[in-house]
């Protein structure tokens, strides 16, 4: 196993974003992308609020020390779906549209298509950021610890919360693990003679299920032996455990607490009203104009 | 006194695959044994029947003169298990929360983890790299936090399952390294050792041969080495010394057993 980069995996770094509960950081994770997933009255007040969000994202990233190159990078396999959507929302009718941006043999293209591919692109890329920032930020130990409390109510139904925290976080542990088998099964098959590269799609599916097959196989052995080992250590499900990280909200919890939260609500009301910005700013500043 | 007694055990899968066919055998406390066999013998099963991971068919397990059986939480807490991949045990997300991971099964106060965590990082060498995460370590370095994770509950038998087989000479090392060191602490933990490398074998004081669904040997290991014949119908290749002594006796040489290998080296100059 080598130290390479996997995607969203935890770096540990000492930065403030780091140091924020893990609660909260879920919590903010909800609400930023409820702000990312609105839509704010007119085409270009929501690419302005949207561009405001990319840079607030940007300087998170930059506190964390997130680098957005290995970011893009690990993103690789997810650019064609990108590209798949941005098609698809281009090409897809829609009543409303008027105003013509191409004409392709009798079939019109809108600017506001594109406008709007582009639109749910970017709020695609930055749930994505946003899911790594908590991710790589976060240890998946406190991760599962803060699911875990979040459906503490789920215990009045009977919910087994803690055995769910505890499979949360052994698949988050797992997934490295998992990453790396593929791509030695992968190296394995490929010196047998077995094409990922070239072929059409049916092929390509075919010479996949000599990834797959075994890749479950491993999985499943791998799980018996985790559970050997952990039942060995004395886990035993649903039953009472303690918990060696102690978890206390802090003043700069509270302060980030403030600004998130605070950020939100102005962009909900935003949201709730649905002003056309542009129009609010000319209105300003011609006021300012007869003022004078 | 007595740990471990197995009597008349027998183990069948899916009622047709005998692997173990009416063993019986006792383990004394503070003993270092191994045990060594083919691949299938059976070595695994009879490390999880110890550790009551798993049931035996017929027959019954005592420690210390009590019967016990999978659900008697009590005795099994005695009991820890090194397996043989060094990343299927590892459990926390850094090696500090793999060593807490038993202590909270245990529900030990939080106030006190620290302290015993410290402790046994310190024991195998790793204190030094109690924040780091799994895919930092090497094999070695993991099977010493798998060690350490075992012996903070306190254990009355630690179980190696082929727990050197994954790793480089070094990571070997480390790890015999470390079964030295618990032969020589005091709190006189009785330790298993199912290997299929015969200088591992040289740690122990006793060692069981599993073959043909039984325990086809019991006894010392330099006994079972010296013995040419029972080697050859055990299937066994004895470690470097004994294989280089034995031959150079056929050829007329007065080496012994017990000469260290300089002097062996300096009578054959002669
Ligand atoms: N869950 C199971 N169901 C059916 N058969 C099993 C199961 N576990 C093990 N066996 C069989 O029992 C036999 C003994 O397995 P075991 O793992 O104990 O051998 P071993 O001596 O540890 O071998 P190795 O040196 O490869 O680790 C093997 O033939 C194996 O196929
Ligand atoms: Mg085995």
């Amino acid at each position: 196993m080598g130290n390479e980069f996997v995607f969203g995996n935890y770096t540990p770094y000492n930065t403030i974003i780091h140091k924020i509960d893990c609660r909260l950081k879920l919590f903010f994770l909800v609400i930023l992308m409820v702000a990312v997933f609105f839509s704010y009255g007119t085409f270009v007040t929501t690419l302005i609020i949207d561009g405001i969000l990319l840079v607030l994202i940007s300087i998170i990233m930059f506190i964390s020390k997130i680098k957005f190159i290995t970011i893009l990078k690990s993103l690789k396999f997810i650019w064609i779906t990108f590209l798949f959507i941005f098609l698809i929302n281009i090409f897809l009718p829609n009543k409303n549209y008027i105003t013509i941006a191409f004409d392709i043999y009798g079939y019109n293209i809108y600017w506001e298509s594109i406008l709007q591919s582009f639109r749910i692109l970017l709020r695609l890329i930055m749930m994505i950021l946003l899911t790594v920032i908590l991710t790589s930020t976060t240890k998946s130990t406190d991760l599962s610890f803060a699911l875990e409390w979040y459906m503490y109510p789920l215990k009045l139904i009977k919910f087994p919360v803690s055995d769910f925290a505890m499979i949360i976080s052994l698949v988050l542990r797992c997934i490295p693990l998992i990453l790396n088998e593929t791509t030695r099964i992968k190296k394995a098959q490929e010196s047998r003679g077995a094409n990922f590269t070239t072929g059409n799609i049916f092929k390509r599916i075919i010479t996949f299920t000599s990834i797959i097959v075994p890749l479950l196989l491993s999985a499943i052995s791998r799980s018996l032996d985790m559970a050997d080992a952990m039942t060995i250590r004395g886990f035993i499900p649903s039953k009472k455990r303690t918990r060696y990280h102690i978890y206390k909200f802090s003043l700069a919890d509270l302060f980030s607490f403030i600004f998130v939260s605070g950020c939100c609500c102005f962009l909900f009301y935003l949201a709730y009203m649905q002003f056309d910005l542009l129009e609010v700013l000319f209105n300003f500043t011609s006021t300012i104009t007869v003022l004078r | 006194m007595k740990l471990i007694e197995l009597k008349n055990v027998s183990l069948i899968y899916n009622k047709k695959d005998v692997v173990l066919n009416n063993i019986s055998f006792s383990i004394n406390e503070g003993e270092i044994i191994s045990i060594i066999g083919e691949n299938g013998s059976g070595k695994s099963t009879l490390g999880k029947l110890i550790t009551k991971l798993i049931e035996p068919t017929k027959g019954e397990l005592f420690f210390k003169n009590k019967s016990y059986s999978i659900s008697n939480e009590e005795i099994r807490k005695n009991f820890g298990m090194i397996f043989q991949n060094p990343d299927n045990q590892f459990i926390g997300n850094t090696v500090e929360d793999d060593v807490a991971f038993g202590l909270e099964n245990r529900c030990i106060n939080p106030k006190d983890m620290p302290k015993i965590i410290d402790e046994k990082l310190n024991l195998v060498d790793m204190i030094n790299y109690k924040k780091y995460q799994p895919n930092l370590l090497s094999g070695g370095q993991k099977q010493r936090v798998a060690i350490a994770s075992n012996i903070a509950l306190n254990l009355s038998l630690l179980i190696f399952d082929e727990a050197t087989s994954m790793l480089d000479p070094k990571g070997e090392l480390e790890v015999s390294n470390i079964i030295e060191k618990l032969k020589k602490a005091d709190n006189k933990m009785t330790l298993i050792i199912i290997t299929h490398n015969m200088e591992e074998v040289l740690l122990t004081n006793r060692v069981l041969v599993l073959k043909d669904q039984k325990i086809s040997y019991d006894g010392k290991p330099d006994d079972l080495f010296k013995n040419e014949e029972l080697l050859k119908t055990l299937n066994i290749n004895p470690p470097f010394k004994y294989e280089l002594v034995t031959k150079l006796k056929k050829a007329g040489f007065a080496v012994d057993f017990n000469d260290s290998l300089k002097s062996i080296k300096d009578k054959i100059w002669q």
